[in-house]
């Protein structure tokens, strides 16, 4: 056998060279990593300026969402091709984690936090809103599925972003304005995966949705910014085209995240090639566009650059959002960890990769099973379905994991100057399947922290279905597990009719203070998809304060 | 169809079924795929001559649809790669791929194994979990492997 391989490997050192090449770059520690960023890409766009409140009044353009088509030859549903098994058993209780000398929102080591132990974990206790969104019929969307839910909260507005609709409330969840994504864009396209954030900074909303393509087309991803605080106002809009080997034509940018530090706007997507599908997966990029060209409606111009599946934009904590020197990407591996990308905070700067982390995890290895019906719900796969937080020197970040064959959640943090994952699980029971998280987090001094974690669980022990979640951590608790302390704020129905679920869930920081004894940062809004009796999914915004 | 024959891997040598550093994996397949070339160790064309029992099928990825409306997102077939382990067997491992209809069929003993299966490319997605079966006697036993194209 020791002949053979000697064989094997005299007739292809091409493949060992280039092998052991990769091998060496995955196994480097950080300081080893001779990350090169390499753009196989690039962007453009010219503004266009529109108004929501006068394209809401005007003629609306038809929706024109995705359209999946017939079931392939097997009959068998995709999207996610888990199988529905129940799991046996329950789930483990994980090892306690909770507060670690110098791990994230420790505090000092001169000025440990007193609350520590004592109360390590704690829903936040004052719902200040909890209501509902828009909802599968009233999506402009024709009945799609799923929402990709998300909203971001402003100086005096939710705005809620999904399928293909942007909705705007007031704080206490009034109806403000809404349009159809198609007529808000004014384009025919088919769209889909919208998302939306706040610039605490700058107060204004910025959002990206994308374009499912066409065979031939232009790869494009429409990235909006509004121009003032209100959302109901006038926006810059930009439809982002790309070219290079990166973006064959008929290129799907899929998933698109967006993100922000003081001065970019960050996006990643997943290429996904051509066309009107099959889609096969091509490659991830990543790019920043500069604030201050999409707030003045300049034309903007970028390279992007290739980031691992699924790469998450990470948006910088603080009210205002702090200054930092680094912006980061951060990419949930099933089976390894995490990779972590950063670029200089200069817009448009090359994105690289710092630090590949090993923090192995499952990515959920069956379907979310519902009581009362036999139809199943997508898990997803292990990525992020939403934007990480960069608190002080700590990456936060939230995704879907495999727990004891049961689908749960895990969150953490990640040491941006030691490359050092700190997890945690949560859940609400040991019988519980968990899925669609996000996390907020406000910085609530030095290495300290609240976080928010939102995530959707059914309970087939309990008869309970699709129910939307909320658990806590408050500053000095470190990362603590989450079981079975976490507050419901909507029991929903089981659906027969919908099978997808997610695609993504939000958390957002409120940047103003919910009273006169809550200050700033101590509030943040949620958005999670649930299902009401006739089976249609709709969304569920909650504004939720540690006071 | 592809049809890849039984192939028996000695004990020790390093086939890596749980999960690595994909480069790590790549060499190792890469070396594999070379002595199987050049030993002869697994043949393609036709099963094991009068073996009666296994495994066929076939594998399918979804189409990639982020959104849908009533009906399930459509899928298509995929070549892949199976690795697949007899269970309680140490070291015995068997490969097989399937052609660009999705088709595969491997001859294998009766016993129970585990099916590991692969994209081709060695890219992060498309992905499909591992699969338990069952071989009897005389039977071959049908599997529908279907892969998450990773759009949604």
């Amino acid at each position: 056998m020791k002949s053979r391989y000697i064989l094997a490997l005299i007739a292809s050192p091409a493949l060992l060279l280039g092998g052991l090449a990769g091998a060496a770059g995955a196994l480097a520690s950080p300081a080893g990593l001779t990350a090169r960023a390499v753009t196989t890409g690039s962007g453009f766009a010219a503004a266009r300026s529109v108004n929501l409140r006068a394209l809401a009044a005007g003629p609306q353009l038809p929706a024109h969402a995705w359209n999946g088509g017939p079931l392939g030859i097997d009959g068998r549903q995709a999207g996610a091709n888990l199988p529905v098994r129940p799991s046996t058993g329950h789930k483990p209780v994980p090892a306690a984690t909770t507060w670690r000398a110098g791990g994230p929102n420790s505090g000092t080591r001169r000025h440990p936090p007193a609350l520590s132990r004592r109360l390590p974990r704690t829903p936040p206790k004052t719902v200040n809103a909890n209501f509902s969104g828009v909802n599968q019929a009233g999506a402009d969307c024709n009945g799609c599925q799923p929402p990709d839910t998300g909203a971001a909260v402003g100086l005096t507005q939710i705005v809620e972003a999904v399928n293909l609709r942007l909705e705007v409330y007031s704080k206490t969840g009034g109806a403000a304005c809404g349009v159809a994504l198609n007529t808000f864009l004014h384009t025919t396209s088919r769209l889909s995966d919208p998302h939306i954030v706040f610039d605490n900074l700058n107060h204004r909303f910025a959002m990206v949705v994308t374009v499912v393509p066409t065979p031939g087309s232009t790869p494009a991803l429409y990235m909006l910014a509004s121009k003032t605080s209100s959302a109901c106002g006038s926006w810059w809009l930009y439809k982002l085209t790309f070219s290079g080997s990166s973006f064959p034509k008929g290129t799907l940018l899929d998933y698109p995240y967006i993100g922000q530090d003081r001065t970019s706007l960050l996006v990643s997507a997943n290429n996904f090639c051509c066309g009107a599908g099959p889609f096969h997966y091509t490659n991830s990029q990543a790019f920043s566009v500069a604030k201050s060209l999409v707030y003045s409606g300049a034309t903007v111009k970028f390279s992007t650059y290739k980031v691992a599946f699924s790469s998450a934009p990470v948006t910088v904590a603080g009210i205002p959002m702090a200054a930092t020197s680094k912006a980061y990407f951060l990419a949930a591996v099933p089976g390894f960890g995490y990779d972590l990308y950063h670029m200089s905070s200069t817009p448009g700067s090359p994105i690289t990769l710092q630090a590949k982390i090993s923090s192995p995890f499952t990515a959920p290895t069956r379907r979310v099973i519902q009581p009362h019906t036999s139809q199943t719900l997508d898990p997803s796969d292990g990525r992020m379905p939403a934007t990480p937080v960069l608190s002080q020197n700590f990456v936060w970040f939230a995704h879907g994991i495999n727990l004891n064959g049961f689908p749960a959640v895990r969150y953490g943090a990640i040491g941006v100057l030691t490359n050092a994952p700190f997890v945690a699980t949560a859940y609400h029971s040991a019988k519980s399947d968990d899925f669609n998280p996000s996390i907020g987090i406000a910085d609530a001094g030095t290495n300290l922290i609240y976080a928010w974690v939102n995530w959707a669980y059914t309970d087939t022990s309990q008869n309970v279905a699709t129910t939307d979640t909320i658990d806590g951590v408050l500053p000095g608790a470190g990362v603590p597990n989450l079981l079975g302390t976490d507050r419901a704020l909507i029991h929903g129905s089981p659906t027969s009719s919908n099978f997808r679920f997610g695609d993504f869930s939000s958390v957002e920081v409120d940047p103003t203070a919910a009273s006169g004894t809550c200050p700033a940062g101590r509030t943040a809004v949620t958005n999670q998809e649930y299902f009401t009796s006739n089976g249609q999914w709709a969304t569920r915004l909650a504004r939720l304060s540690f006071c | 169809m592809l049809t890849v024959s039984e192939r028996d891997a000695a004990a020790g040598e390093p086939i890596l079924l749980l999960p690595r550093p994909t480069q790590v994996r790549a060499i190792i397949i890469a070396i594999m795929s070379l002595i199987i070339a050049i030993t002869g160790c697994g043949h393609i064309g036709a099963a094991k001559s009068g073996q009666t029992s296994g495994i066929r099928g076939i594998t399918r990825v979804d189409s990639g649809c982020p959104v849908v409306t009533s009906t399930p997102c459509p899928t298509v077939p995929l070549r892949a790669r199976l690795l697949i382990r007899r269970l309680g067997a140490e070291g015995r491992t068997f490969r097989a791929e399937s052609d660009s209809s999705g088709h595969f069929q491997i001859a294998l003993d009766p016993g129970r194994y585990r099916i590991w299966p692969e994209n081709i490319s060695g890219a992060a997605v498309p992905t499909a979990l591992p699969v338990n079966v069952t071989v009897r006697s005389g039977t071959w036993t049908i599997v529908h492997i279907q892969f998450d194209s990773g759009v949604r």
